[in-house]
């Protein structure tokens, strides 16, 4: 123990000190080891050791990046790892933390992969404005494949079944091995001279990554880079990603959906013509449907001043009729009228004459009314006087009878007169007075 | 004209033709054309002879020289 007193430290200082120091000093390493005690949490991050004869060091690998791994790391697995090495002060631990991790073996094929994917990105190849749209309807495409094997099988039975009136020129090549790039080239080479090809499929069956390396090759990136055609890229199954694919005008995940990709359906297409024939028809026929509208239109008010003349004339005529029909009766009526009041009528003369007539008879009915009257009143009163005068006492006086009166008073009862009593008897001729010597019984 | 240049004639007289903004003469001309148009795109279309060639040669005229081409029976 030294004299003096010694710094001392927390665990904590120590463990942040011994952090900063790893940390600091090491760089980015890539470690070659043995998989160990691997788990794969549930949150998708790999926990292992790495190991060697005599060492082994705890590892992870986030999700992150161990989402873009191609193979399942397995105990026993001799891997590469990049890695930086970080320390866990909490526990005072360290471990390396993994980026990327390899197969080893598979470790330089993929690094050189990494390294020309890297250069021709940086050069500019990969970018979206170098690629070109595929034709809508190819009329002509290249497939530069293998004859033989099922991709060429697969895009002409699709190409058959959705467009059957497509060209198709198969430009064979071999597409695995170390002899294939360069012929995949020539192939190329050779379609780019054929005229009229408006699509060329590039590519090749499902295989190992051997065997799909060819398209990985640096050449033939270009080649198809500076194809003058667009090219469609299908190699392998979807999760295969070469540099052609990165390269190509468009990545199809295998030949049969290149096929897709590139014909579209015939049927589709077809029915596409018809409905546009269709629309045609029915444009056509509403552009004339309206003009002949405004054609009738105008037309009816074209015709319409002489049918409103007709309609005239017509009420015309009607109201003339009638009105003649009713002057007709209304000059009957009066007519009749007329004559009937003629008829009536009688001259002046003749009323005067009639009246002069009527006066005649009414004067002679006058006059022997007068005449009758004064007759009669004349018969009457000669009958009166007649009677009167027979009447008169004195004509019966002459017929001889005498009047006896008493007192003046006529006498015509004796019980009216005593015995005695003076009478004066009137004669026809002269008068007497008498007395009553006596009255007789009757 | 190619078929794509073609259809997409066509396409563009159904347009005018649905706008409508145009003469009888010219609609009707238009009309005609359009139906020549859709007769040819049809009867391309209705090519159902799949002409499928090999590659062999192209020669110094660039011309191609083809054989037909099958698809060989599978093992």
């Amino acid at each position: 123990m030294e004299a003096g007193a010694p710094s001392v430290l927390s665990v904590e200082q120590l463990n942040l000190n011994i952090k900063k120091l790893i940390e600091g000093e090491l760089p980015l390493v890539w470690v070659k080891g043995e998989i160990s005690n691997f788990k794969k949490h549930s949150s998708g991050h790999f926990y292992f050791s790495l190991k060697d004869s005599r060492s082994q060091i705890s590892a992870v690998m986030f999700r992150g990046h161990n989402m873009r791994l191609r193979f399942l790391p397995q105990d026993g697995a001799e891997v590469l790892v990049r890695g930086r090495v970080s320390v866990y002060e909490p526990r005072g631990n360290y471990q390396i933390v993994c980026d990327m991790m390899e197969p080893v073996g598979a470790g330089a094929l993929q690094r050189s992969f990494e390294q020309l994917k890297i250069k021709l990105k940086t050069e500019g190849l990969f970018e979206s404005s170098r690629k070109r749209p595929l034709p809508s309807f190819p009329q002509h495409i290249a497939v530069v494949t293998s004859p033989t094997g099922a991709a060429i099988r697969d895009i002409l039975n699709i190409l058959k079944r959705r467009a059957p009136g497509i060209r198709v020129t198969v430009v064979p090549t071999i597409v695995q091995g170390e002899a294939a790039a360069p012929q995949i080239i020539k192939a190329l080479e050779m379609t780019q001279q054929l005229k009229d090809v408006d699509v060329i499929i590039c590519g090749r069956g499902g295989g190992s990554t051997e065997d799909l390396w060819a398209f990985n090759n640096e050449q033939l990136a270009r080649a198809i880079s500076s194809s003058r055609v667009p090219v469609v890229s299908a190699v392998g199954h979807e999760i295969d990603f070469t540099i052609c694919d990165f390269v190509a005008d468009l990545r199809a995940p295998t030949p049969s959906a290149a096929a897709e990709l590139v014909a579209r359906s015939t049927t589709e297409l077809s029915e596409r013509v018809l409905a546009l024939g269709r629309l045609l028809q029915i444009s056509l026929k509403k552009h004339l449907q309206s003009l002949q509208q405004r054609l009738h239109l105008s037309q009816k008010r074209l015709l319409d001043p002489r049918k409103r003349l007709q309609d005239l004339r017509l009420r015309n005529d009607d109201l003339m009729s009638r009105l003649d029909f009713a002057i007709d009766r209304l000059l009957e009526k009066r007519k009749m009228k007329i004559m009937n009041l003629s008829s009536r009528l009688v001259h002046p003369k003749a009323v005067l004459e009639k009246n002069r007539q009527q006066l005649q008879i009414l004067m002679q009915r006058l006059d022997r009314r007068v005449q009758f009257g004064l007759d009669s009143k004349k018969h009457k009163a000669t009958r009166l006087i007649q009677l009167l005068d027979s009447l008169s006492p004195l004509k019966v006086v002459d017929r001889g009878y005498a009047l006896v009166t008493h007192d003046k008073k006529v006498l015509k009862d004796t019980d009216d007169i005593k015995v005695g009593a003076s009478l004066e008897i009137r004669l026809a001729k002269g008068e007497l007075v008498a007395v009553v010597t006596e009255k007789k019984e009757r | 004209m190619d078929f794509e240049k073609k259809l997409g004639r066509l396409e563009e007289i159904v347009q005018k033709m649905e706008k409508g903004e145009m003469s009888l003469d010219e609609s009707l001309k238009l009309f005609e054309e359009g139906v020549k148009l859709s007769r040819e795109c049809h009867s391309r279309l209705n090519e159902a002879e799949a002409k499928v060639k090999l590659l062999t040669k192209v020669d110094a005229n660039g011309e191609a020289l083809t054989e037909d081409f099958s698809v060989e029976d599978e093992e």
